[in-house]
């Protein structure tokens, strides 16, 4: 029987074991970081509804794949991530192939991206110009700064080497001061 | 004990659709069958891979190198990208570079090509396709090696 105190990894082999009830723990749990996640990729609120239902049916569909050694968050992010994708892939907002995981990258130190006094202006910098990011960088700006997970973490969701998250979230960074210190200098646009 | 759904208009319609049977958990060997396909999968893409890339030489030391040769030449270095590719899904590939998990496929394939040379396996199936009209092999090996019988066999 689950309860406050069961971990996600222990309410998911309850929910394996027959007990569907349990899941609901789950969803209440995650529905609003889920959908946190998908507001970074549209505004529409039918849209971000039915992203996140999409999810957790899903989730409870695919529940037998998860392995209880793992984290459920991580492999929930991923289903989330690949129903993005396909959102994504709908309004071809996506290249084809991404030459970022081609290559073998000299990722920037952790330190360069742990400060926390940086982690936090990078939060609201995020914030007010995350429309203008490429789905790619909003996607590891996201996970590191909003939702403070690992590298590792996020290479398992996103399934791309951590070099190549360390190098996205330094070209993010670099594209959203870019994008930001221009908004501040000009304004918004269509002020009437 | 029944988790009280908050007022929470997804968990809600969620937890609806599971109490009504319209979304049902999948069992757990549909997974392992899926995985064990993937395996299978990545598997024949390598051992064909091996198989014409060991062929490519065996056949090039009895004829010349011909347009037939070339196609399966890449023929073999489709099937290796297309192993990479599958292979994705595991996560000691996807933790590294394509370019990386491509020359760790392409070396393993020359590797397993040079010691399936070294055993008698294409002249074996020189010798059968040449007594036996078997499809697909019997053509391969009598238009790779450029011979109609017993060529290539001391």
């Amino acid at each position: 029987m689950a309860s406050q105190t069961t971990t996600d990894e222990q309410i998911t082999q309850l929910v394996q074991k027959g007990d569907n009830q349990a899941f609901g723990f789950l969803v209440e749990k995650y529905e609003a970081s889920i959908k946190r996640y998908a507001r970074k990729f549209t505004q529409d609120p039918e849209t971000i509804n039915d992203i996140t239902q999409t999810v957790f049916l899903k989730a409870f569909s695919h529940i037998n794949s998860f392995n209880a050694k793992l984290k459920f968050s991580s492999w929930l992010y991923r289903i989330a991530h690949n129903e993005l994708v396909n959102f994504l892939k709908k309004k071809k907002e996506l290249p084809l192939f991404d030459f970022d995981t081609f290559w073998p990258h000299s990722a920037p130190g952790k330190k360069e991206l742990e400060n926390e006094t940086e982690k936090i202006m990078m939060r609201e910098t995020f914030e007010k110009c995350l429309a203008k990011i490429p789905a790619k960088y909003k996607e590891v700006i996201n996970f590191y700064y909003l939702e403070d997970l690992s590298y590792e973490e996020i290479a398992n969701i996103l399934r791309i080497p951590i070099s190549t998250i360390g190098v996205r979230l330094k070209r993010g960074k670099t594209i959203l001061r870019k994008l930001c210190h221009t908004t501040k200098i000009y304004g918004t646009t269509n002020k009437k | 004990m029944e988790q009280p759904i908050k007022n929470n208009f997804i968990a809600q319609k969620v937890m609806d659709k599971i109490k009504t049977d319209k979304i049902k958990i999948k069992p757990k060997l549909y997974f392992i069958f899926r995985t064990a396909v993937y395996f299978g999968l990545v598997a024949f893409c390598f051992c064909l891979a091996i198989f014409l890339a060991s062929f490519l030489v065996f056949a090039t030391k009895i004829n010349q190198f011909s347009f037939l040769l070339l196609f399966l030449l890449c023929w073999a270095l489709l099937l290796v990208i297309g192993g990479t590719f599958l292979a994705k899904k595991f996560s000691f590939f996807y933790k590294k570079p394509l370019a990386i998990s491509l020359i760790i496929f392409i070396g393993a394939t020359l590797i397993s090509s040079a010691i399936v040379l070294r055993t008698t396996l294409h002249n074996e199936l020189l010798e059968r396709s040449q007594k036996n009209n078997w499809p697909i092999l019997s053509p391969l090996y009598r238009s790779g090696c450029g011979c109609q019988d017993h060529c290539g066999i001391k």
